[in-house]
């Protein structure tokens, strides 16, 4: 058989060389993915899936994944969160030296919430996973921001600004603006916006966070219009890009291979270096 | 030989694109190793006339010497006067296919209009090319349409004539999902050996949607598109090449043997 696609594939692997040679920290990514199950189900391990996200971090040499689990459950129980980060410890047990971990809680539970981030802290979960529950500038998720602050403990919230919601309608989805008000009022926090191409209008988040140099950005999500990470790193820097996947490896790394931004720029994105730190990995 | 089922040229009005003109495009294309491109002029789609920008298209693909083939694909809007003598136009300017926008065009693929402009695309030998849209429908300009191609839509202009090569693209495939398209196009392609999709918004490993077309569709309906310049072309390589259930030979059909006829 003559291959006729010698060129791409070359052109591919030395591409992905960029993954093989230097730190790679994914910054965005899950231990499950039942996002409606029930506590009964929450109480099994889901194997199946757990090998097909070793499978990925292996197949494109992730050297730390930082992995949450959530319930899209507008009113997800306490017990519904605490068996969630119990699967993500799990995750990160028999893995310890690929996956961290983030502790995800309702803010609804305010009291709970903050028993939760400290039985997390005490698992060595590193940071904290938001989703839709609540908005991000919601007082109700104040103190829940405070004791993050005094745990130094990085926030990844879900996050977008959708022009169209009638196929996904998330009402308390956090867009960029609501991130500019925290980072206002709380200038030492560490706030992650999830995937900027996660879907929903990549322009008017960026635009939102771009002076609040407490606010990075993950990059993960299957949306891969040409040129969002230019424009990332030309609005904010690399510095404050983070790697991250969410489902969306080929996607993710692929928009990070294809970018027309330097070298040193790619680099920079893929270790993180911003948030190195809270993985106790030093300059 | 790799063909890319999906480029453009021209000017995109909700957003800036990273290029516009053939030369460019090809130039990118080139450095990853694709050898053809299947591509519209965006500024078609737009003109109240759309042979407008077909004209100024060939003009491009006129006076253009690189080394990555073109494919140019005219833009038809049945619903405008003297659309049949537009096909016959661009046919003889070297058009090898034609491209339905019926959401920006006011008509539906139900419509005749549609069904006699896809059987003169194959009686004059012409491919036809559906875009079910062009950005995610989460970040959609205000201005721009706030739909996809209609699968129902889609099923009845298939079904009108079983000739016509055709090219389905720029779509979720996932017929559990709720956007995207729904099963029964599967179903009625799959009757057929020439229709095809291209897969650029599926996912490999943990997301798996590429892996579950390549059994539900067969490699013998999906080819390779990238949608440049709206999207990134490394996405689409990277699932071509670190995929392990897809052989050389998989590989061969999705890059260019299933659209060996409409370079031929």
């Amino acid at each position: 058989m003559i291959l006729t696609f010698k060129k791409a594939e070359e052109y591919t692997k030395s591409a992905l060389k960029l993954f093989e040679d230097n730190l790679v920290i994914n910054w965005h990514d899950h231990s499950d993915q039942r996002w409606f199950a029930t506590e009964d189900e929450l109480k099994i391990f889901d194997e199946s899936y757990y090998n097909r996200l070793v499978e990925t971090v292996e197949k494109f040499h992730f050297d730390k994944t930082i992995i949450s689990f959530l319930s899209m459950d507008d009113k997800c129980s306490v017990e519904k969160m605490k068996l969630a980060n119990n699967i993500n410890a799990e995750a990160i047990r028999r893995n310890p030296d690929k996956f961290l971990g983030l502790c995800f809680v309702n803010p609804g539970y305010q009291k709970e919430a903050l028993y939760e981030i400290d039985r997390c802290r005490e698992m060595g979960f590193i940071g904290l996973k938001l989703y839709h529950q609540y908005k991000l500038n919601d007082p109700v998720l104040f103190p829940i921001i405070e004791r993050c602050i005094e745990l130094d403990m990085p926030i990844l919230m879900h996050a977008g600004r959708l022009t169209f919601d009638q196929y996904e309608p998330q009402p308390k989805l956090s867009q960029g603006e609501y991130f500019a008000d925290i980072a206002k009022r709380y200038p030492e926090s560490n706030l992650i916006m999830a995937h900027i191409t996660g879907g929903g209008d990549w322009h008017w988040q960026l635009k939102a966070i771009e002076k609040y140099d407490n606010i990075v950005l993950d990059m993960a999500g299957s949306v891969i219009d040409e040129p969002v990470i230019e424009e990332c790193v030309k609005r904010i820097g690399a510095e404050r890009v983070l790697f991250g996947t969410d489902f969306s490896a080929s996607a993710s790394v692929g928009k990070i291979i294809g970018a027309d931004i330097s070298e040193e720029d790619k680099k920079t994105i893929l270790c993180g270096k911003r948030y190195k730190r809270f993985l106790g990995i030093k300059e | 030989m790799i063909i890319d089922t999906c480029t453009y040229v021209g000017h995109w009005p909700y957003r800036k694109l990273p290029c516009e003109t053939l030369n460019e495009i090809t130039e990118k294309a080139e450095k990853r190793g694709t050898t053809h491109i299947v591509c519209t002029n965006l500024n078609a789609i737009f003109y109240i006339d759309t042979m407008e920008g077909n004209r100024e298209f060939y003009e491009e693909f006129k006076n253009y010497d690189g080394k990555v083939k073109v494919l140019p694909v005219a833009v038809i809007n049945p619903n405008y006067i003297e659309w049949e003598r537009d096909i016959i136009e661009c046919k003889e300017m070297g058009f090898v296919g034609i491209a339905l926008y019926p959401l920006y065009h006011s008509y539906s693929l139900k419509d005749d209009i549609a069904k006699k402009a896809y059987k003169m695309a194959g009686d004059l030998g012409l491919f036809v090319k559906l875009d079910a849209g062009f950005e995610n429908i989460r970040q959609r300009n205000p201005l721009d349409v706030f739909k996809d191609l209609d699968s129902g839509e889609i099923v009845e202009l298939l079904k009108s004539d079983y000739r016509v090569t055709t090219i389905i693209s720029s779509t979720f495939l996932n017929p559990s999902g709720t956007m995207g398209l729904t099963d029964d196009v599967r179903v009625e392609a799959l009757k057929r050996d020439n229709v095809f999709f291209n897969m650029i918004y599926a996912d490999s490993y943990l997301g798996g949607s590429f892996e579950a077309h390549l059994k539900d569709f067969t490699p013998d309906h999906l080819v390779y598109g990238t949608q440049a310049p709206f999207r990134y072309m490394e996405p689409q390589l990277i699932k071509m090449f670190t995929i392990e259930a897809l052989t050389d030979d998989m590989r061969d059909k999705i890059f260019y043997k299933n659209l060996i006829d409409i370079i031929n």
